[in-house]
């Protein structure tokens, strides 16, 4: 199977919910295009986000389809270094601030706020058109964190070349 | 309830009655027959929680057989059912046959050793259970099977018939399930007696027996008064070959029990003795030994401390670092540091080390269970490389405080806010993830040091000292602020949420002195709010939690509150199973633990951890003996093979009349001595000893292996 038949095996895989079986195809889609999109990065990160959330039922019971916390650490590992393979190989700066945003929401769910704050000013930096709103807001929500306010993220996503919707909301 | 007993014609049975009470009565009873023998009682065993339910567990497996306080077993994936029942045998046969009840007691031998044992009743027979859980015939670490023996027993005075069938099926209702079991559930469970092709759901160890056709298993036999019948069940936790099984098998059920009580006896045997005379507290903490040494999987060449076998086989930061440390100071150094090991998977790029999203204190505790591990009783060559993730550790938490106070904000540089789902319940900046990563500070300080890098070491010492002086700030300021627990420690810096890692501030975080007047209060509150000294509330008062205020216990000791140390210790000694194992949280009404099984692991730690420290102390530059050493134990007791911050340290106590006297191995710092409770001195200390900090301790210079005090009556 060539590299883009495995990615476009990963990507169904992971549109449709099953995470964890992507990454196989995930890792022999980089493996033969190591270099070359930065988008199979991105995609291959955010399918090893999603796995570590995704819940599944057994026995009537929902439980995470992910065996213990040590596997999800590692899924964010390889994850956040997928992030930082996919940003070495983006040019157009509006993808590359979307991958940072992208990146910046990863911290915030796990509770790394600084990190996701520094993450949202790097964005900013590589698209300053709308991110000044994002990182003020959530510079606020660090401040007062009993207000509530939205999670990060510009709205700049939106101008990213491929997005492969398999981004989700934590369960 | 009752239903009709499967048997076949009554003068068969009366047939094969008399046969046996011929064979009985010229002393030829075998396995199958023979008179009630002496069995373990286990309703005789002491059984804290309205359900009763025990957990068959082995290191490294990754499945556990539960015996369910209905006394059936189920490991994650089908539930053995047991249905036994009894009736009048001859004349009577076709009357209602009576089913057992669910056991009463479902306890281990000794209530720590891992022989399960329950009884069912129905009629006038006696269902005795004994179980046991042992590698299996798979090569992998998953191969957990347990060897089972019913024996039934007519205890009556007539003839009885009995039936029982063991069913193979999909759990009722289950609370926990494994994270590898088949969904949808296997379609056919089967059992096997003979070797067929496929993997079957358990083995009947019956010579000559048929196979049963489907997922029931039934035996029927009619009882002569007194007799008794057995039969041998062999249960994998993961489906097995039919051959496997039964090569397996061909150890006897006694002898698998033997050789589970062997292996669980040396486990014990081999970390740190506490010999108190006192056996109930020395079976707990064996029991609490088993529960650690039990709650760990494989992961590579790794380990990780688990939850609990059952519901929170899973891994977390909080609850590991605990079993970590009250693994090291039981003496298991190997598997304490193996699961160190395990923690290095969860340190991420940045330094962080974190198990679950939003708890913050994880990279504290995780570096606190390093230096609890490795520096004890000697650095391990490790050492170096745990001092490296913890240097990074501490460089992301100086870069986020460097953040902070750019910012300028109050609490700018402390920890950012967190939202654990869990613990504080509430999304604001945590206490107790401050006084963790101080704590991680203090480990990461030491491990430098030891790791002979003493200027990085003094690097992160000053930057402790720094933070030290912003958590001080913050709580000085909180009473102003108002809110939970603002004039004690409150559970976060917005003073809102729940009681949790803000008990764990002065131990063991070590951020405030136990003298601090603010502990005494958290104490009082948290303890009020229960109704006393002893398990905290969590949440509504009737909630008691088994391990969060294990930490005040630790604090009660250090400052001199002996009673109230000795009540967190009782409370955790008399909420136990009969199989010897602690709830997390349960009802003190009900006694019921709902879906919250036992064992816990952190339930097994606290107990340890409280424990030892109330024998011997070694968290500061003084090494404190007897801290909380109940009037039994004076009686005389020994310790033997301590891991300290010291070295391997042996200990023995022992008050005669007015005298009493101390032997431990020799330290190169001060040791604190506790006199007797309701002791006090009765002259001054003779030299080279000193009057300690209180008038119950007496100070020993540094190598002194040997103190002698006179004694008199605390004036009341």
């Amino acid at each position: 199977m060539d590299p883009f038949q495995a990615y476009d095996t990963a990507v169904a895989l992971a549109r449709s919910g099953q995470d964890l079986a992507s990454v196989p195809w995930f890792r022999r889609a980089l493996a033969d295009a190591p270099d070359q999109y930065w988008e199979a990065h991105h995609d291959y990160a955010t399918a090893l986000y999603n796995a570590a959330f995704r819940v599944r039922r057994r026995h009537g019971l929902e439980v995470p389809e992910t065996r213990s916390a040590w596997e999800r650490a590692a899924c964010m590992r390889t994850g956040l270094e997928e992030f930082a393979a996919s940003e070495s190989l983006c040019r157009e700066p509006a993808d590359l601030a979307a991958l940072r945003d992208r990146r910046a929401r990863v911290l915030h769910v796990w509770g790394l706020r600084w990190d996701a704050l520094a993450e949202l000013r790097r964005a900013r930096l590589a698209d300053p058109s709308d991110r000044a709103m994002a990182v003020d807001q959530y510079l606020e929500l660090l401040h007062h964190p009993e207000r509530g306010a939205p999670p990060p993220g510009g709205t700049a996503s939106r101008h990213a070349r491929r997005d492969p919707a398999i981004g989700k909301d934590p369960p | 309830m009752s239903r009709p007993i499967q048997a076949g014609a009554g003068a068969a049975f009366a047939l094969l009655s008399a046969l046996l009470s011929a064979l009985l009565a010229a002393g030829c009873a075998g396995d199958d027959a023979g008179r009630a023998a002496r069995v373990f009682d286990p309703d005789s065993v002491p059984e804290a929680f309205a359900r009763s339910t025990a957990a068959l567990m082995w290191p490294g497996a990754t499945r556990a057989w539960q015996v369910t306080p209905e006394g059936d077993l189920y490991a994650g994936e089908w539930q053995v059912s047991f249905l036994p029942a009894s009736g009048p045998a001859g004349a009577d046969a076709t009357a209602p046959a009576i089913d057992a009840g669910s056991p009463q007691t479902i306890a281990f031998e000794e209530r720590w050793l891992p022989v399960a044992h329950w009884r069912r009743v129905s009629g006038d027979v006696r269902w005795d259970f004994e179980a046991v859980a042992l590698p299996g015939p798979a090569a992998s670490d998953t191969g957990l099977v347990a060897s089972v023996r019913v024996t039934a027993t007519n205890t009556g005075t007539v003839p009885r018939r009995a039936s029982l069938t063991a069913h193979l099926g999909p759990p009722r209702a289950p609370v926990f399930v494994a994270f590898d079991a088949p969904e949808p559930p296997r379609a056919a469970l089967r059992w096997s007696a003979a070797v067929s092709p496929g993997t079957v759901a358990g083995w009947i160890a019956e010579r000559g027996r048929p196979a049963p056709s489907g997922p029931d298993a039934a035996w029927n036999w009619t009882m002569a008064p007194g007799s008794t019948r057995s039969l041998r069940l062999v249960l994998p936790a993961y489906a097995a070959t039919a051959r496997a099984l039964s090569a397996w098998a061909r150890a006897p059920h006694d002898q698998r029990a033997a050789e589970a009580r062997g292996f669980w006896r040396r486990e014990a045997g081999r970390g740190a003795r506490f010999r108190l005379g006192d056996p109930e507290v020395e079976a707990a903490l064996d029991a609490a030994r088993i529960t650690l040494l039990a709650l760990r999987e494989r992961r590579g060449q790794a380990w990780v401390p688990i939850g609990n076998p059952f519901q929170y086989r899973d891994v977390w930061l909080r609850d590991g670092a605990r079993a970590i440390r009250a693994l090291a100071v039981l003496g298991y150094t190997e598997e304490a540091r193996g699961c160190c090991a395990g923690f290095e998977g969860l340190q991420w790029p940045q330094g962080a080390f974190l198990s679950q999203r939003g708890q913050l204190d994880g990279t504290g505790q995780a570096l606190w269970a390093f230096e609890q591990a490795l520096l004890r009783p000697a650095p391990d060559d490790s050492v170096a490389r745990f001092a490296a993730a913890a240097e990074r550790a501490w460089r992301w938490i100086e870069w986020q405080r460097g953040l902070g106070r750019q910012a300028g904000w109050e609490f700018g540089t402390l920890l950012p806010y967190g939202d654990p789902r869990d613990a504080e319940l509430v999304r604001a900046q945590l206490v107790g993830n401050d006084a963790w990563t101080l704590a991680g500070y203090r480990a990461t300080a030491r491990l430098l040091a030891a790791a002979g890098r003493g200027a990085d070491a003094e690097a992160v010492e000053r930057s402790r000292a720094e933070y030290l002086g912003d958590f001080m700030r913050a709580l000085d300021s909180a009473p102003a602020r108002g809110g939970v627990g603002s004039h004690d420690i409150p559970p976060s810096w917005q003073g809102i949420g729940r009681d949790w890692g803000n008990l764990a501030v002065v131990q063991p975080c070590g951020v405030l002195p136990s003298d601090d007047p603010r502990a005494a209060r958290l104490a009082s509150r948290v303890w009020n709010a229960a109704g006393g000294a002893g398990l905290a509330s969590y949440g509504p008062t009737d909630t008691a939690q088994s391990y969060v205020g294990a930490d005040l216990g630790t604090w009660a000791l250090l400052a001199g509150e002996r009673a109230a140390a000795d009540s967190v210790l009782e409370a955790l000694l008399h909420w136990r199973t009969a199989s010897g194992g602690g709830a997390e949280l349960f009802s003190r009404a009900s006694r019921d633990f709902g879906a919250n099984l036992p064992p816990h692991g952190t339930s097994a730690a606290a107990l340890a951890s409280l424990l030892r420290d109330a024998l011997l102390f070694d968290e500061g530059d003084t090494l404190r003996l007897t801290l909380g050493a109940r009037e039994r134990w004076w009686n005389g007791s020994r310790v033997e093979r301590a891991p300290t911050r010291w070295g391997l340290l042996d200990l023995a106590f022992r008050r005669d009349g007015d005298t009493a006297e101390w032997r431990w191995s020799g330290v190169p710092v001060w040791a604190e001595l506790t006199l007797p409770p309701g002791r006090r001195l009765a002259a001054p200390p003779p030299a080279p000893l000193r009057q300690g900090r209180t008038a119950a301790a007496v100070l020993a210079p540094p190598g002194t292996r040997r103190a002698e005090v006179k004694l008199a009556a605390e004036a009341r």
